[in-house]
């Protein structure tokens, strides 16, 4: 039982994972580089969730992206 | 107002048609099109990938120095990315904000069709018709399944390639396995979407995939040899001038003898 509720636990996670490695390489390619940072958008947003599980990550990422736009910081920017 | 958008996509690639008499055409030349518009981002994205492969000896000697000092490492790292003279794209927000000009285009190669009405609505006698689906295709015969399937696996190969070409390189058989791994996951993923994709919509992203990596190909070919260059010119004007510093025996001052 308690391993069923792990494996739930994990679904948002691999979820958006999922969707993040779908978007690297199907939908990236066709439009423009444009991220301001190292890692980029989605490395960084894979890194998180991985790392800090689904309500940590999304968080995380979402601030990361909201950052990469003009005017904004540029750079080595890591997971913290 | 989303459709008067559409109906402006579907104005630019008829406008092709019309100089060209070929739908599938069309649609490659939009795509080339667009793909020259973004050449020049392209490329510089392209040659800060090769100038971060370059560093990446650097980040690894870093990691085996302060083994167990991440404040450290990332110090060190920042002063790396610093000295690499970064220069900054748009950014990834306003580019996630121009994708409903993606689904538009998406959506229009979809409804094609009905749009084109009468005119045959096909990549000369390649693809007899755009609007069909591979598995549509299949259920009429495997003579009719054939260029699908080209298209299929062209569409499919073209998420691999990159992948495969990036790992080449690399020494690492772990990370290369898992790497290729997970290509061959996604590639079996996009299979599965071009099944059920019309052949419109596939010939659009199989064309602009390749000519990317053709790109992608062609900036690291010259950003190489570039370097090669460079350092057989270092190794002709630099060399340093040897010289014989030997030194003689000491010899006793020879003392004046009274």
């Amino acid at each position: 039982m308690k391993k069923v509720v792990e494996v739930a636990k994990k679904v948002p996670t691999l979820f958006a994972v999922g969707l993040i490695m779908f978007y690297r390489m199907a939908i990236s390619p066709l439009l423009p580089p444009a991220c301001r940072f190292v890692p980029t958008c989605s490395e960084y947003g894979l890194i998180a969730f991985k790392r800090y599980g689904f309500r940590k990550g999304f968080v995380l990422t979402v601030k990361r992206i909201l950052k990469c736009r003009p005017g904004g910081p540029c750079g080595y920017d890591p997971v913290p | 107002m989303w459709d008067i958008f559409k109906d402006w996509i579907f104005d630019v690639i008829q406008f092709f048609y019309n100089f060209c008499h070929d739908w599938g055409l069309a649609i490659i030349i939009v795509t080339i099109i667009f793909r020259i518009i973004v050449a020049p981002l392209m490329h510089k994205q392209a040659k800060s990938n090769y100038a971060m492969q370059k560093v990446q000896p650097k980040i690894q000697a870093l990691k085996d120095r302060f083994p167990d000092d991440p404040t450290r490492q990332s110090q060190e790292m920042q002063k790396i990315y610093a000295e690499m003279k970064f220069n900054p794209l748009a950014g990834c927000l306003p580019m996630l904000l121009q994708m409903p000009i993606f689904i538009a285009l998406f959506q229009v190669l979809r409804e094609m069709g009905d749009r084109v009405g009468e005119t045959s609505y096909s990549f000369y006698n390649l693809v007899p018709n755009l609007v069909q689906t591979p598995s549509g295709a299949f259920a009429e015969g495997f003579g009719t399944f054939i260029p699908y399937l080209i298209l299929m696996v062209i569409f499919a190969g073209a998420t691999f390639l990159p992948m495969v070409l990036q790992q080449l390189k690399t020494e690492n058989t772990q990370q290369k396995n898992q790497t290729l791994m997970m290509g061959g996951i996604m590639s079996i993923m996009m299979l599965w979407i071009s099944w059920g994709s019309p052949a419109g919509v596939l010939l659009f992203w199989g064309a602009s995939s390749v000519i990317g990596i053709g790109q992608n190909q062609l900036t690291l070919a010259r950003c190489r040899a570039q370097d090669k260059k460079r350092e057989e010119e270092e190794a002709l004007v630099v060399k340093p001038i040897e010289v014989n510093v030997e030194r003689k025996e000491k010899k006793k001052r020879p003392k004046k003898k009274r």
